[in-house]
């Protein structure tokens, strides 16, 4: 009999080389998977027929119809009914008040896709560490697709000294400087991974009290969302600065996740030396690259046209992620970057925070007085 | 020379240099800073604060003063006619983002309601409103603290004008998005009379210098922030005397039958300032509940948008700007594709979008002539959007005849309190006249009137 499409991606994504780069594989695929999507999904069918596009007209995996990450806030967007879902992931709205809602059928391949990309570029050599969240985790955080993914990470990896110090109730400084403590003293390497925003605020506490550690050699810090929101905010580089030198972490350990719960994929910026994938792809100008896994392919449009551009030109990311198989697997987004098929450049996020009314741009200075 | 700051000449003046604005781009243009600190700050604001004018004895001196050399800076802004003015043009549209053509019309929009018998009836209703609420008269405040939103250029400058009017003293906090139109605007002041700019400081300084806020703060300003719902919400924490003016925004009611003309103004009305004030409008309710009239309206008013690009034109869209139109346009297409009723109708790239559907979340904001059209079956079916939305739309602009207005405006089902809903026609939405802060926002109002902020007139 012959195997679905998703068993097909499911065993892509556990047995595929990372190290090889193989389009014509990727091409079927998602060509493949594509065609599925537009029988089963009627909304994005409505989309497809919208721009009169079908499967017999497309055949490079580029021209596959993308579906805005804001049509999640707007309806359903599933190849089974929705009262099937297991799970339900919601974005977090930042900007504004609705929130996107991604349904899975199963998270089999999210939970596949997930693990083998973290082990791949984040983990090597190891094959479990002492992990410390600075981010949410599925049992305070069921809706948010980060908590799944720390705690998946955390009973797939992580040794019996993994923890998490972040709740709805604040970050659990004491706990975590506790670990770091013990980590020394047992010269274990950890894995402290944290959305930004919380590793600021640790890094702040800590350095309030005037603190700051040497992790063992093998440590590194993976970081992933941005620092809106904050009332002073800070370069990448000042970040990453201040990460190494309150842990103790050289740069080359300081990892970043480029992630978004419309995907079930996650891009990782990583320059560990273990990361044979990275340091064979990319050259050295390019070390600031997020690197998608094989099943991933992403794109640059033009902002206006929404038209495919070269590859390293800067536009809008479009992203295919053969590991959306029960949703859409091509998601327009509203980021701002160079895409290398395999590999991208974020370099921006656009915000709607400048939409209101004569109000937004007012500097948040409130916090200051 | 461009600058982002106004010190009047009797003040001593920090050290400046040159800086370049991240709009700037590859213009080559800069402007002078002033590199502000708390050593400069606290003694100069000890000069500033002072007695305001109010309406006590000799105030009339010099309300007369401040009027005549108010009008001579009306006179200028409003042609464009004073030194260096191309060039200051050219710099505001790189640190706004909206052409030179559009920025021409709005200053000459901006400044055009400021005359003599204007500013003088202002200054009168302000003296009667005062004395009708006598119990609640306080003293005018020595100091007042004006902190300034910088999406739209100007918006400080109807405040700055009331307060110098009244001859309180106010130092302004610019954006620093926006931050040289108002330290432009108050030079010009100087140079017809240094004596009524002596009263006003025009400052900007980054979020992250938090010691130059505090100065300010240690010398008891009144305080009136143009912040977001945030920003105000964390300033009412700490401080009693607050006049605040948050997220706002407005709304446009049209009938499907509106003349061609008034819907060339609906289209005005909404690329000025490419959609992003607070006199914007965010929605067009059309009072029908047959769609082919609503979407007979949307083609109507597809050339009138497209007709904008030569009267109001875009200045190039920034990436960010392209992709949020991508984003609003995609959910709609969503919408369309889960079988809800919606017209899109898009002109060439992002120029400009109409969406006509049944609802509108408008607590999302759009922007960049991103026209929302909501047909309304009646009056009542309005009155019900319109009441879950009141505390953020404050501009009512009228698609019709003013006996329609009327008709509308006595329909029993409007038993909302609009006591903080202005209306306007269409076309003058954007032209504020110069008492509009005050019917939109009763504590400035109060603040003008020299009253207890705790109540509303």
């Amino acid at each position: 009999m012959a195997s679905s499409i998703s068993e097909k991606i499911l065993r892509f994504i556990q047995t595929v080389d990372m190290a090889e780069f193989d389009d014509g594989v990727y091409n079927k695929l998602a060509l493949e998977l594509f065609a599925q999507q537009f029988g089963r999904n009627a909304v994005y069918r409505g989309l497809c027929l919208q721009q009169n596009l079908a499967p017999d007209l497309i055949a490079d995996w580029r021209d596959i119809p993308a579906v805005t990450t804001s049509a999640f806030k707007e309806v359903p967007l599933t190849c089974f009914p929705v009262a099937a879902a297991i799970a339900v992931f919601h974005t977090s709205g930042t900007t504004q008040k609705r929130s996107g809602k991604h349904y899975f059928r199963t998270l089999d391949l999210y939970r596949a896709a997930m693990l083998r990309s973290f082990a791949e570029f984040c983990l090597a050599p190891y094959k479990k560490m002492r992990l410390l969240f600075l981010g949410p985790t599925a049992e305070c955080f069921p809706n948010s697709s980060l908590g799944y993914m720390f705690s998946e990470l955390r009973d797939e990896f992580g040794d019996e000294h993994s923890a998490s110090f972040f709740s709805p109730a604040g970050i659990d400084t004491a706990a975590l400087q506790n670990a770091l403590e013990n980590a020394n003293r047992e010269n274990a390497p950890v894995f402290i991974l944290g959305t930004a925003l919380a590793l600021l605020e640790g890094m702040e506490i800590f350095q309030r009290q005037n603190r700051t550690v040497k992790l063992p050699g093998g440590s590194r810090i993976l970081d992933t969302g941005g620092y809106k929101g904050r009332q002073v905010e800070i370069t990448r580089e000042e970040f990453q600065h201040r990460l190494g030198a309150t842990f103790g972490v050289p740069r080359e350990y300081l990892l970043n996740e480029y992630g978004m719960t419309e995907l079930s994929s996650q891009f990782y910026e990583s320059a560990i030396p273990e990361n044979a994938f990275a340091m064979r792809h990319a050259p050295r100008a390019l070390r600031s690259a997020h690197f998608a896994p094989s099943w991933v392919r992403v794109a640059a449009v033009d902002p206006e046209t929404l038209a495919v551009l070269p590859n390293g030109e800067i536009g809008l990311l479009r992203i295919f992620d053969l590991a959306n198989v029960d949703s859409v697997m091509a998601i327009q987004t509203e980021d701002l970057g160079r895409a290398w098929q395999d590999r991208l450049e974020l370099l921006g996020r656009a915000s709607g925070a400048e939409l209101r009314g004569c109000s937004l741009l007012t500097e948040m200075i409130a916090q200051n007085t | 020379m461009l600058r982002d700051f106004f010190i009047p000449s009797v003040f001593d003046r920090p050290p400046t240099r040159l800086q370049r604005h991240a709009g700037y781009g590859q213009s080559g243009l800069a402007y002078e800073t002033a590199q502000l600190a708390p050593s400069w700050l606290a003694p100069a604001l000890a000069k500033l604060r002072q007695p305001a004018c109010g309406f006590r004895s000799g105030s009339k001196a010099w309300q007369a003063r401040a009027i005549t050399a108010w009008c001579k800076v009306a006179a200028e802004w409003k042609t464009l006619r004073f030194p260096g003015a191309k060039k200051f043009l050219v710099a505001l549209s790189a640190t706004t983002g909206l052409s030179e053509k559009m920025l021409r019309e709005a200053l000459h929009n901006h400044f055009g309601v400021f005359d003599e018998t204007r500013l003088q009836k202002w200054v009168s209703r302000t003296k009667h409103r005062r004395d009708k609420h006598a119990a609640d008269k306080v003293n005018y405040p020595e100091l007042v603290f004006l902190i300034a939103a910088g999406n739209l250029p100007g918006v400080a400058v109807h405040p700055a004008i009331h307060l110098s009017l009244l001859g309180i003293p106010a130092v302004v906090k610019n954006a620093s998005t926006e931050p040289l139109l108002l330290p432009a605007v108050l030079e010009t002041l100087a140079r017809h009379d240094l004596e009524v700019a002596a009263r006003l400081m025009a400052l900007t300084w980054p979020r992250a210098q938090a010691d130059l806020t505090q100065t300010i703060m240690a010398h008891h300003p009144a305080l009136a922030a143009f912040g977001d719902d945030d920003t105000i919400e964390s300033f009412s924490r700490q401080k009693k005397r607050l006049v605040d003016f948050g997220d706002r925004f407005s709304l446009t009611l049209a009938l499907p039958g509106v003349a061609q003309s008034q819907i060339r103004k609906i289209a005005y009305d909404l690329c000025m300032f490419e959609q992003m004030g607070c006199l914007s409008p965010q929605a067009i309710f059309l009072f029908t509940d047959d769609w082919k009239e609503a979407d007979a309206f949307c083609r109507r008013l597809a050339p009138a948008l497209q007709r904008m690009n030569v009267t109001l034109p875009l200045r190039r869209r920034a990436p960010a700007q392209h992709a949020m139109i991508q984003q609003w346009r995609g959910a709609l297409m969503a919408r369309a594709a889960a079988g809800e009723k919606v017209i899109l109708l898009t002109g060439k790239g992002t120029d400009w979008t109409i969406a006509a559907a049944t609802y509108f979340d408008l607590d999302e904001r759009v922007a960049y002539r991103f026209a929302r059209v909501w047909p309304v079956a009646s009056i009542r079916a309005f009155a019900e959007i319109f009441q879950r939305c009141q505390n953020h739309a404050h501009v009512l602009i009228w698609g019709g005849s003013l006996n329609e207005l009327q008709e509308f405006w006595n329909a029993p089902e409007l038993d909302q309190k609009f006591d903080r809903v202005r209306f306007a026609q269409t076309g003058k939405a954007q032209i504020p006249n110069c008492g509009w802060l005050e019917d939109v926002n009763p504590a400035w109002r109060r603040l003008m009137c020299g009253l207890r902020l705790q109540k509303n007139i």
